[in-house]
């Protein structure tokens, strides 16, 4: 690899990791052999992420001048000065806002859930095995839990997506569920918390504890209380959570 | 929107205006929902809301992402929820915190997360400046946007994808000549 441009072109079909297995392979054996090469390398990939931290900046510096659009024709939310020029749509609408809420209040029990769920829903915590910051495994179950521990909700549930319903392991469709209950995607979440919630697995207990936010999620309380109530009867560790957050629903 | 085709579209074409369409689209409706549900100021919210634009475009091009299941709103407020978290325990753990700690907190380099190479990436950041155009816009376009030769061709109005790969590399070379004196300072060279 003595011309240039032609390392060039092989330095970035390994960074983008276009190059098959074995063309990789003999690619990191001849960096280990050659200094210099290494070194051509090395200087490349700082200039790569230097033209990318560039790329970056520039649009975010673009987001920053639609932003600028949007204040200038007055939709800008929630900034006292300027909502001058539409106070008078502003006070109509909260007016309204307040006779609505004021009519909500007395005929529904559904405010107040999203304030409760927030202050009791934490993720569920699965820490993969993998230290943070290291690439990503190959092996794709280590990948799906992987992304997981690193709040990648949307890779996770693609990649679960991809596995055989029958070859999913218990605690495969766990992290499925939690991970779609991570992005609000409720629907999705509730019938595999309701599944595993009414087997012998190991996750029955915590599943009814997240299903049971769920339910509180999309207004059905009874639902939420009646399982809230089953674990609480339980020796399980989610049973003072579920104690307290009956507690919070009285 | 059907996702599939946005996504083509952002890749393929440049995204930009799609991309400004979805942000004019849920910009405002996530600024109230992290200003109220996070007690976080209006302009944490828009910064927080930009990262999470960023993220989005990003995981595209890198191919990241190929299809998003759920609606495109709720994926970016996932995003968004955990973007926030973070910006909040930084800012309790420090007490000034900067845009430019999210602009290298990142997953896009290829680099370790060493001292001196992040100063080298600002450093070649700043290069680019002084680079100019075209290469610079070149350049962008192929690393960053991840364009091949021949959109860059039809986008700049070049005669084929030889000649942009040809421009590429001596812009290359430009660029490695500018920054040449500060890298060395810096003594990234790690055999």
């Amino acid at each position: 690899m003595n011309n240039p441009m032609e390392n060039i072109e092989k330095f970035d079909q390994y960074l983008q990791e276009l190059l098959e297995e074995d063309q990789r392979e003999d690619f990191e054996k001849k960096l280990e052999n050659d200094a210099e090469l290494k070194k051509d390398f090395l200087r490349h990939q700082v200039l790569v992420d230097g033209i990318k931290l560039h790329g970056r900046k520039a649009l975010l510096d673009e987001m920053k001048s639609w932003d600028n659009e949007i204040k200038s024709i007055g939709f800008e939310p929630t900034e006292e000065k300027s909502i001058s020029f539409f106070k008078w749509y502003y006070a109509a609408a909260a007016i309204s806002i307040i006779l609505v809420t004021i009519a909500v209040l007395y005929s529904s029990l559904n405010t107040g859930y999203d304030r409760i769920v927030a202050s009791h829903y934490q993720p569920y915590t699965y820490i993969s095995d993998i230290q943070r910051g290291e690439a990503i495994e190959e092996n794709p179950t280590d990948k799906i839990f992987q992304y997981y521990d690193q709040g990648n909700y949307q890779q996770t549930v693609q990649l679960i997506n991809e596995v055989p319903e029958s070859q999913r392991s218990e605690l495969m469709s766990f992290i499925q569920a939690n991970a779609y209950q991570a992005m609000e995607d409720y629907e999705r979440a509730i019938p595999i918390f309701d599944s595993i919630a009414d087997s012998n697995s190991v996750y029955a207990f915590g599943s009814k504890w997240y299903l049971s936010l769920c339910y509180l999620s999309v207004d059905q309380p009874d639902k939420a209380v009646t399982l809230l109530n089953e674990l609480k009867a339980t020796n399980s560790s989610f049973a003072p959570k579920a104690e307290k957050l009956l507690n919070d629903l009285d | 929107m059907d996702n599939h085709s946005l996504i083509e579209r952002i890749k393929k074409e440049n995204g930009e205006k799609e991309l400004k369409e979805i942000y004019n689209l849920y910009r405002n409706e996530f600024l109230s929902w992290a200003v109220r549900n996070y007690s976080c100021s209006n302009e944490d919210a828009k910064e927080v809301f930009q990262q999470v634009m960023v993220i989005f475009y990003e995981n595209i091009i890198v191919g990241k992402v190929t299809e998003i299941t759920t609606q495109v709103k709720t994926y970016l407020f996932s995003i968004g929820k955990n973007k926030i978290q973070e910006l909040l325990r930084l800012k309790t753990r420090r007490t000034s915190y900067s845009h430019d700690d999210y602009l290298m907190n990142t997953e896009l380099f290829y680099g370790d997360e060493e001292d001196n190479y992040e100063e080298a990436v600002h450093k070649v950041n700043e290069c680019m400046e002084e680079l100019g155009d075209p290469c610079k816009s070149i350049l962008v376009q192929y690393y960053y946007h991840r364009r091949n030769m021949q959109e860059i061709a039809e986008t700049f109005n070049y005669k084929n994808s030889d000649t942009v790969k040809n421009l590429k590399y001596k812009c290359l070379q430009r660029l490695k000549k500018i920054c040449e004196p500060e890298l060395q300072a810096l003594n990234i060279d790690r055999i």
